[in-house]
């Protein structure tokens, strides 16, 4: 397996995304003293034939921890802050961001593009135990949502449906939430402890995956919420991210506090298909590229990004 | 604080299906009890053989320069030590004999073992590496590891008693080879052209030609007293700290002239291969559980080691075998290593090396290596840990550093080491500030603060008594033993006991009692001494009970006749210094102080009282009483 390296010194790794236009493009959110203090860094990389090269980077006066790419300009960005703000940016010029929205009394823990069809908005999750939607300028907030009664660790649109996303969050639910209606859909007590990460599976608009403190990623049907489809065991610390892969219906992918990254196919009774063992610290940052099949990058707080195609994806294509 | 606590649930709460491989990475995240650490290490300087500063001294006055220096330095008395290992290559026997004279010079008592080991070039490393191992298998605690060497007194040459049937056996006679040999096998077997050797020459000499010039070498070179017989064949006194193998102008002209010094179509030259060299170095090395026993610092974590054989007639590419294997018993990669100190044998097979692994050039002897600084065979070793472990320090943060080297008659050895994630005592109670700052250039900067500027490491007593006094012309108070101006701020979360634990928050300690008292304007400093006494009453303490005293140094004077009048022991008063060294912002220091107070009892990790006091201009003393309850 050849694995693509970038070191961020003294920056602790919390959230990479494959740029949705240019196919070997990832940002990367990292933060100074493991994100408990001190400065945050948005870091654009590009992958070459040799390695990865930083392409720019941004300072942050707090921690930044999560980071998406807009899904109508090539250039734009959102990231989440410690100091509660989302501040967007545009890798072609600027070196202060665009415009700094700054609603949420807590750290931003989550921010999600939305991708649908004909819908351009922003989604950002909170410690302060509130989901806010933003016009893609970040003007001011459309709406916000609560509900949940926990920190919110991860919001993220459904890929299919208009106006739709999930929350997990501290409380131990996984939340589905319609913004039209402003209200939330389904509140689903998927895990005993706290829930850090959710994601959508992108064939199929039922299917939602819940990553936990508990050590397990549990595959959930929507129509169906009594019991997971599948309950995906054998990390042994906290799930800190779940992905689905863009390329496969039923493959997804964990990244976890006991420093590995695990590809799981949830339909097989054996599903764990390969473990990553390659950080020497927890790994909190994982996206597969949406342009190149299987190639997965990844960041953990030993301040290494990388980039790979897991064997276990690479086999068969 | 908030986030620590979230991301702190996220590990405990864990309901593992499998706690052996939760035990695994819990173990790797924190640092072991048992681990090999290196508390200390000097050396002397390195000086040309037969022509350099130390062509007259003898090795055990070398050897006992740094043994001492090293204990002096940390304040460790030698009867702590379990064993003493000193490699050494040259000296009859290894040097037998001379390292227990040395001992002895040292004034290390009897009841102290000390050995040598001879593995040639790796000697030194060596030495570390059989202490780690004493300390690793439980027969020892706490031992030495040095490295010395005078090329000056003894020559190389002399092979011993060999058999006939040497001849026979190919690589047993590739083990006589002549080092030079070697090296021209290397450049021609794996194509490392004159050019590249020159360069990599060259660079050595710049590098280290730099250190030397910012004072890099400053910190870590005993300075040795010693005698020198001068060209008129008179002996003189000299104190020698500075390495004199370094040549600042050497240009990339003037080695290409060289010849070949091996064989007359080679590449290697004078210029290209190590000097010929005397020095000494030591490393105090320790259980990690032990050495904070005895309260010394813990400087680098030695993480993994390998000795490796290859071919005899090839020598050279040892560290290109062993490095890869000490790096797998680290857990870690090339990528991970932030300096490697590889041994300049020879340029050829440095170059080699460092192109086989593929490392980048500006992570190989950041401060020149064995070309510019010299190779006295048994000290360079421990030499590069010393030299290796300096420039981790001056990154000042947690790192990993290599130091390999390869050996004759075919071997390399190589030691993975980390240096110390957290020296710092005060980082756990600093919080790091982000903030703007202008610098000199009328530029505004985003800067993280959390370390304490007003800090003078390099203080001397000398240079305290040069300045003159700061407010009248016959006094005493200069701007040296006053207090520094200063900025900064400092919170204590206080409550009621009951109202605290219905939080379920941590109690980190107790107020006992406290008195604010009224003493002489003109003399306002007395107030500590006044107000302690009332403060201790009041706790229904004495001066005896109390572990710590936080006693605001306004100046030295004031704060030396509280201490003094008193009778409180001066190990007991502001153990990790004061106002004089880390600045008195007026109204912050009271609060700075309590956390200061507070994170040093907690490491002392049992039940303690610490008091905090200080006077107040316009004539008053304030005094506090604190227990801490233990962990």
């Amino acid at each position: 397996m050849m694995v693509k390296v970038f070191r961020s010194p003294a920056r602790h790794g919390y959230a990479v995304e494959a740029s949705p236009f240019i196919p070997n493009r990832v940002a990367c959110t990292a933060s100074q003293y493991y994100g408990i203090a001190g400065c945050g860094t948005l870091l654009i990389l590009d992958e070459t034939e040799t390695g990865i090269s930083l392409v720019r980077s941004w300072e942050w006066g707090d921690g930044l921890f999560d980071v998406t790419w807009s899904e109508a300009n090539e250039h734009v960005l959102v990231a989440g802050g410690g100091d509660g703000s989302l501040q967007l940016w545009d890798t072609a010029n600027h070196s202060a961001p665009l415009r700094v929205a700054k609603e949420h009394t807590q750290e931003v823990y989550a921010v999600d593009w939305s991708q649908t069809r004909g819908e351009n908005l922003i989604v950002s999750g909170s410690w302060d135990q509130t989901a806010k939607v933003w016009d893609p300028a970040l003007s001011q907030s459309l709406i916000t949502l609560r509900g949940h009664e926990g920190v919110i660790y991860s919001t993220i649109w459904s890929p299919h449906i208009p106006g739709c996303f999930a929350s997990a969050s501290g409380d131990g639910t996984l939340r589905i939430w319609d913004v039209k209606s402003a209200m939330c859909r389904l509140a689903i007590p998927a895990h005993k402890t706290e829930i850090l990460s959710c994601d959508w599976c992108k064939y199929d608009q039922n299917i939602v995956a819940t990553g936990s403190v508990d050590c397990s990623v549990c595959v959930w049907d929507l129509r169906n919420v009594r019991q997971p489809v599948n309950q995906l065991l054998g990390h042994t610390y906290a799930i800190r991210r779940v992905k689905f892969s863009p390329f496969s219906n039923t493959v997804l992918a964990s990244c976890s506090y006991d420093f590995t990254v695990r590809f799981w196919d949830y339909s097989r009774n054996q599903p764990l298909l390969d473990t990553v063992e390659h950080h020497s610290e927890f790994v909190c940052g994982l996206d597969f590229s949406l342009h190149i099949p299987n190639q997965v990058v990844d960041c953990s707080w030993d301040e290494m990004v990388k980039i790979y195609t897991p064997a276990c994806l690479s086999a068969g294509s | 604080m908030h986030r620590l606590k979230l991301v702190s649930g996220h590990l405990s709460s864990s309901s593992s299906p499998d706690r052996r491989t939760v035990n695994r990475a819990a173990c790797k995240a924190a640092c072991s009890l048992q681990d090999v650490v290196l508390v200390h290490c000097r050396r002397t300087a390195v000086c040309r053989a037969k022509r350099g500063s130390f062509k007259d001294t003898t090795p055990d006055e070398l050897l006992s320069a740094v043994m001492t220096a090293v204990l002096t330095d940390v304040g460790l008395s030698p009867d702590k030590l379990g064993d003493v290992c000193v490699g050494n290559v040259l000296q009859p026997g290894a040097g037998a004999l001379m390292v227990r004279v040395s001992h002895f010079l040292s004034g290390f008592p009897e009841s102290v073992p000390v050995y040598t080991v001879n593995r040639q070039c790796s000697s030194g490393l060596q030495a570390l590496l059989n202490i780690a191992g004493a300390i690793r298998s439980g027969s020892i605690d706490l031992g030495l590891a040095c490295g010395v060497e005078s090329m000056s007194l003894q020559s190389m040459g002399n092979p011993g008693d060999l058999s006939s049937r040497l001849m026979d056996v190919d690589k047993a006679r590739d083990c006589i080879i002549p080092m030079g040999i070697t090296s021209e096998n290397v450049a021609e077997r794996f194509g490392i052209s004159r050019e590249k050797q020159d360069a990599f020459a060259l660079s050595s000499q710049q590098k280290a030609a730099r250190a030397q010039n910012l004072g890099l070498f400053d910190q870590e070179i005993v300075p040795v007293t010693t005698k020198f017989v001068d060209n008129e064949d008179k002996e003189r006194q000299v104190t020698v700290a500075k390495d004199d193998g370094i040549r600042p102008g050497t240009t990339l002209a003037g080695l290409n002239k060289l010849r070949p010094a091996f064989k007359p179509d080679g590449s290697t030259t004078a210029g290209n291969s190590s000097q010929v060299s005397d020095g000494a170095a030591a490393v105090l090395v320790g259980r990690r559980s032990a050495v904070e026993a005895l309260g010394l610092p813990v400087l680098g974590v030695l993480r993994g080691s390998a000795v490796v054989g290859v071919p005899p007639d090839v020598m050279g590419i040892g560290p290109a075998v062993a490095i890869p294997a000490a790096l797998q018993q680290a857990g870690l990669t090339i990528d991970d290593i932030d300096v490697f100190e590889i041994n300049e044998a020879f340029a050829s097979q440095a170059v080699y090396c460092v192109e086989k692994l593929g490392i980048p050039m500006e992570k190989v002897n950041p401060n020149g290596g064995a070309i510019a600084l010299g190779h006295p065979l048994g000290c360079t070793g421990a030499r590069q840990v010393v030299t290796l472990f300096n420039e981790l320090r001056r990154r000042g943060r947690r790192a990993y550093g290599v130091v390999s080297m390869c050996i004759g008659t075919g071997m390399g050895a190589a030691a993975v080491a980390a240096r110390a994630q957290n020296l710092g005592l005060f980082d756990q109670e600093i919080v790091p500030v982000t903030t703007k700052f202008v610098d000199k250039e009328d530029k505004e900067r985003q800067v993280t603060v959390a370390k304490d500027d007003g800090i003078r490491p390099g203080t001397t007593l000398a240079g305290l008594n040069k300045l003159r006094p700061a407010f009248k012309p016959d006094g005493s108070t200069t701007a040296g033993n006053s207090s520094q101006v200063s900025d900064g701020a400092a919170a204590v979360l206080v409550g009621r006991r009951s109202a605290v634990e219905a939080l379920g928050l941590p109690v980190l300690g107790v107020l006992r009692g406290s008195a604010v008292v009224g003493v002489p304007p003109d003399v306002m400093g007395i107030g500590p001494a006044v107000a302690i006494p009332a403060a201790l009453q009041q706790a229904g303490l004495t001066v005896d009970d109390i572990d710590v005293f936080e006693i605001n140094e306004a100046f030295a004077s004031q704060a030396v006749y509280c201490v003094e009048k008193l009778g409180i022991p001066m190990e007991k008063v502001n153990p990790n210094g004061g106002a004089i060294a880390l600045g008195h912002p007026l109204g912050c220091t009271g609060a700075r102080q309590v956390v200061t107070l507070f994170n040093e009892l907690r490491r002392r990790g049992r039940r303690a009282y610490g008091v905090v006091s200080m006077c107040i201009g316009t004539g008053m003393g304030a005094a506090a009483v604190f227990e801490y309850p233990g962990p």
